[in-house]
C-alpha cells in the first residue's frame, strides 16, 4: 500500500465497504434485443438551438409573421398622401369677397376695388389671375403708327356695337 | 467455437475474436464480464440508476458497432472503461445543466450551492442502509475529476497505470487527484467517522 493510501486508510476502507450496484437482470436481454433490432440510439440524438430555429416548423409561421408585419407597415407609411375625394362629398368653397345675388363686385371698376383692398380679379375659386400661374404676361410695346390703327380698329368696333344696339331697339 | 471455449478466452481474445469472425457469443460473454462493474462505477459517478442503465447499454452498443476501433495493443478493460467515462461524464455535465441551479454568479466564494437531482432514488439500491447513501451523497459533492478517480481505484481496485490510460492523464497527476478527492472526501465524511 502506497504512503497516501496509508494516509487516507479510512476513506478507502469506506469506499471498499459500499454495497457493488449490480444491473438488472434483463439487462443483456434488453441490449441484444436493442442490438437485433437496430435500436442504437439509447439517448435520443438531440437537435441543436439552430437546427431547431430553421427547422420549416419554425421557419415558416416565422416568416409568414415576418411578411405580414412588413405589409402592415407598408399600409401604414407608404400610402398615398393625395387620397381620392369623391366629388359630391367636397365641402364647396365659398367666395366670400363676390355677392353672388348682386353681383356689386364685378361691377365696381378697378380703382373703387383697389381702394378696398381687393383690386386683384379673382376667378370661381377665389384665385386671382395673378396668383394663377398658367397666365404668362409679356408687355408689348406698341409704335405710333400701331398705335393709331389699334385705335382706329377699337373705333370701328364701337361704332359697329352702336348700330347693332339701335338695330335691335328700332328693327 | 463453443461457449465453454469462450469462456476460457481472455477479453482481449473475445474482442479479437468478435472483430474476426463476428462471433456474437464472445461479445455476449464480454458484456457479462463488465456489465457489473461498469454499472458500480458509472452509478457511483453519476449517482442516479436509470442514467446509469442508459450509459452501461449505451458503452454496450458502442463497443458493439465499433469493434473494429479496437486495438490489440491496449487492454480490453482500459478501452471500455474509457468509453463508458466518456459517456458517463457526457451525461453528468447534461444532467447537472438540466437539473442543478447554480448561484455562482451572486457569490464571490468558490463554494458551489447545487440543488441536489431529484431523479436519485436511493431506495432502489442502496439497501445496506443510510450510511451508504450518505457515502454516495459525499462521493457526489467531490468535484468531477477527483470524483472519477477515486471511483476507479478505491472503488473499481484498478491501479494507477489503468487509471492514467483511461483518463488520458500521468500517473502523477492521477495520484494527485485520487488524494485530493480521498481528502474533500474524508471532510465530507467526519460525521460518519464519529458516529
Amino acid at each position: 500500500m502506497y504512503n497516501d493510501e496509508l494516509q487516507y486508510d479510512e476513506v478507502i476502507k469506506t469506499l471498499h465497504g459500499l454495497k457493488q450496484v449490480k444491473a438488472p437482470p434483463y439487462f443483456e436481454a434488453d441490449l441484444m434485443r436493442r442490438i437485433n433490432s437496430g435500436d442504437f440510439a439509447v439517448n435520443k440524438k438531440r437537435v441543436s438551438f439552430f437546427s431547431r430555429l430553421v427547422s420549416p416548423f419554425r421557419l415558416i409561421p416565422s416568416a409568414a409573421l415576418s411578411l405580414a408585419g412588413v405589409a402592415l407597415l407598408m399600409v401604414l407609411f407608404l400610402a398615398p398622401e393625395n387620397k381620392e375625394v369623391t366629388p359630391f362629398a367636397a365641402q364647396p368653397k365659398v367666395i366670400k369677397d363676390t355677392d353672388l345675388n348682386t353681383g356689386s363686385n364685378f361691377s365696381k371698376n378697378k380703382a373703387e376695388r383697389a381702394n378696398e383692398g381687393t383690386a386683384n380679379d379673382e376667378n370661381v375659386n377665389g384665385n386671382s389671375d395673378e396668383d394663377n400661374p398658367n397666365l404668362v404676361y409679356k408687355p408689348v410695346y406698341l409704335t405710333p403708327a400701331e398705335k393709331a390703327k389699334v385705335k382706329e380698329l377699337k373705333e370701328k368696333v364701337f361704332q359697329n356695337f352702336d348700330s347693332q344696339q339701335e338695330s335691335a331697339v328700332n328693327p | 467455437m463453443s461457449d465453454r471455449l469462450l469462456n476460457e478466452l481472455s477479453d482481449e481474445e473475445l474482442i479479437i475474436e468478435f472483430q474476426k469472425n463476428n462471433t456474437v457469443p464472445a461479445f455476449e460473454i464480454l458484456v457479462n464480464r463488465y456489465k457489473n462493474p461498469l454499472t458500480n462505477y458509472v452509478f457511483r459517478f453519476l449517482g442516479d440508476y436509470e442514467a446509469c442503465m442508459d450509459v452501461v447499454q449505451e458503452t454496450m452498443i458502442k463497443v458493439y458497432k465499433n469493434k473494429d476501433a479496437y486495438k490489440s495493443i491496449a487492454r480490453f478493460s482500459t478501452w471500455i472503461y474509457t468509453i463508458a467515462g466518456n459517456l458517463a461524464r457526457t451525461e453528468y455535465q447534461r444532467r447537472k445543466r438540466k437539473n442543478t441551479l447554480s448561484i455562482n454568479n451572486f457569490t464571490e466564494d468558490e463554494d458551489v450551492f447545487e440543488i441536489p437531482d431529484e431523479n436519485y432514488r436511493p431506495d432502489d439500491i442502496t439497501d445496506s442502509g443510510i450510511k451508504d447513501e450518505l457515502i454516495q451523497q459525499a462521493l457526489l459533492k467531490v468535484s468531477d475529476a477527483y470524483r472519477e478517480m477515486v471511483i476507479l481505484r478505491d472503488i473499481q481496485d484498478l491501479s494507477y497505470e489503468e487509471i492514467a490510460e483511461i483518463s488520458g492523464v500521468n500517473v502523477g497527476t492521477v495520484k494527485s487527484r485520487i488524494n485530493r478527492g480521498r481528502a474533500q472526501l474524508q471532510n465530507l465524511l467526519k460525521s460518519i467517522y464519529n458516529e
